[in-house]
């Protein structure tokens, strides 16, 4: 085992096949504090990888900086190199609107806007200028809401609120948005820490259903689902990626001592 | 190996509950093997139907190990070496349970050849093999207890010398029993003692090689030397 009390590189391979995203020596700091601690990794190509942690540990500090929505923290600041396909995405030419149509994001609370469900789904496509005519668009809308699974649900009031929904329907409604610009990312911030467990099922069938056409970021506070859904888990300890590898050996033979005591519920 | 240290306090306690329930497991199936052999040893009963009565204790002691390791998968989702931890202990608790079982059926048998009186072999060879299986079965149980897979292997790859021990004592005992057919019955008997013993080496190897999956996170290699040849030159 790895000790604890040394500042060890990440045990595991943190190098994927066919990169989407490549994150190299990321450092965040909030202020004077530091949230996230030279992490390097790579996300796949229709990769699922999920990310786990005690709070505070950094995740969504590290999903936020893939998509620069750290930017809109006054007091955060990002240094190392983020590539999307091979890209600096913090280089200044880069426009973050379209890049966050490239990388979407889901948040821990569904957050819709005051608008209707319809209009929810068709905000982005309709800004990105993605449907030339109402046909496509409309297309468009039933596709995303079918993917997202909530389709047979709210088909029949598409003009109603979409504030109106219940909290999983709501969260649905928010990865309907999300996919509605065709993301090649999706990130996804602990999408189902409200939901029963029939919505939460229905969202991991769904990011098991878009996996291979999209790369898929999931934080999640919960072990079985970063075991169910991912390819490969991350778990983040203090800022700093511990260890990086498959569910399947992550949670049944992990290699750091921090690890170890997280995913086993000891004091670390 | 009693794992502790867990965040929650009665998941540690329902470890340690399980854990002492295979010690005291392990403490009545050696128990047992020692019995059986001792009157087997003298030629004389020295209470085989209390042994053979005290088998039901072994039974119920595997049935609430597993009752409970069932439970704590339930509702603990063990992970990692927790989960490893209770796996092994549910399946140690089934091969001492086994183990128990040929102490048992060799008092069975003793008491058969206590009758027949048929003197056809030195038990005291019958002896030296249970003791040697009962110095295998305490390495297991302290390789178990501390975790220590080094003594884990050696206690498997020891097995070798049960096996050995076997094909000689099964040799000697068709050999008598060609000579000697008043002996027949009690040979057959001791044939099958004897036979149980062996397999009681394996199982204590079984224990082992689940220390081993306990420290190491996987499968010790299938290579197993044997050397029971009693199936070859029969
Ligand atoms: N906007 C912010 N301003 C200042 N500090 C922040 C801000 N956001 C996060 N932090 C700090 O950065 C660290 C990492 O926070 P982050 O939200 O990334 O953790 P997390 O792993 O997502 O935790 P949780 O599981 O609770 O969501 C924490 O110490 C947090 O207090
Ligand atoms: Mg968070």
């Amino acid at each position: 085992m790895f000790d604890s009390n040394e500042k060890s590189p990440t045990v595991g391979n943190i190098f994927a096949e066919n990169p989407k995203i490549s994150a190299r020596n990321v450092t965040v700091y909030y202020g004077d504090k530091c949230a996230i601690d030279d992490v390097s990794l790579d996300i796949g190509t229709g990769e699922v990888i999920s990310f786990i942690g005690p709070s505070g540990c950094g995740k969504s500090t590290f999903l936020r900086c893939l998509n620069r929505m750290n930017d809109t923290i006054d007091i955060c600041s990002v240094a190392g190199d983020i590539r999307l396909d091979g890209e600096d995405i913090y280089d200044p030419t880069i426009e973050v609107v379209p890049l966050r149509a490239r990388v979407g994001i889901v948040f821990q609370k569904p957050n819709p806007f005051p608008k209707s469900i319809y209009d929810n789904v068709a905000y982005g496509p309709r800004i990105h200028g993605l449907a030339k005519t109402k046909d496509e668009l409309d297309d468009i809308v039933e596709a995303s809401l079918r993917r997202a699974g909530l389709w047979d649900e709210v088909n029949t009031r598409l003009d109603q609120s979409g504030t109106g929904l219940s909290g999983g329907q709501q969260q649905r409604l928010c990865i309907a948005r999300a996919i509605a610009v065709s993301p090649e990312v999706i990130l996804m911030d602990e999408p189902c820490s409200a939901l029963d467990p029939i919505a939460t099922a229905r969202i991991e069938e769904l990011i098991f259903e878009l996996r291979n056409d999209f790369s898929i970021a999931i934080v999640t506070q919960s072990m079985l689902q970063a075991a169910r859904v991912s390819d490969r888990t991350a778990y983040i300890h203090l800022g700093r990626l511990i260890e990086v590898g498959e569910p399947s050996s992550i949670f049944t033979t992990p290699q750091h001592d921090l690890t170890n005591s997280y995913i086993t519920g000891r004091f670390g | 190996m009693v794992a502790s240290n867990h965040i929650s306090s009665a998941f540690d306690q329902d470890l340690k509950e399980m854990s002492d329930k295979i010690t005291k497991l392990a403490e009545l199936v050696q128990k047992q093997i020692t019995a059986a052999t001792q009157s087997l040893a003298t030629l004389e009963d020295r209470g085989l139907d209390k042994l053979i009565k005290r088998d039901k204790k072994v039974d119920t002691l595997e049935a609430e190990i597993i009752e409970q390791a069932v439970q704590v998968i339930a509702l603990r989702a063990p992970r990692a070496e927790d989960l490893r931890h209770v796996l092994v202990m549910q399946k140690v608790a089934t091969i001492l349970e086994r183990m128990g079982d040929y102490a048992r059926n060799t008092a069975n048998r003793t008491k058969v050849v206590l009758v027949d009186g048929a003197n056809l072999v030195p038990v005291s060879k019958v002896e030296n093999m249970s003791n040697l299986l009962l110095t295998m079965l305490e390495n297991a149980l302290e390789a178990y207890h501390t975790g220590n897979r080094d003594l884990a292997v050696e206690v498997r790859n020891a097995d070798v010398e049960i096996d050995k021990i076997h094909t000689a004592l099964h040799k000697e005992i068709i050999q008598a029993m060609s000579t000697n057919p008043d002996g027949l019955v009690s040979g057959v008997h001791l044939l099958f003692i004897t036979k149980n013993f062996e397999r009681i080496g394996d199982y204590i190897a079984g224990i082992a090689e689940q220390v081993y999956f306990l420290t190491e996170g996987e499968f010790i290699d299938n290579f197993r030397p044997k050397a029971d040849k009693t199936s070859w030159n029969a």
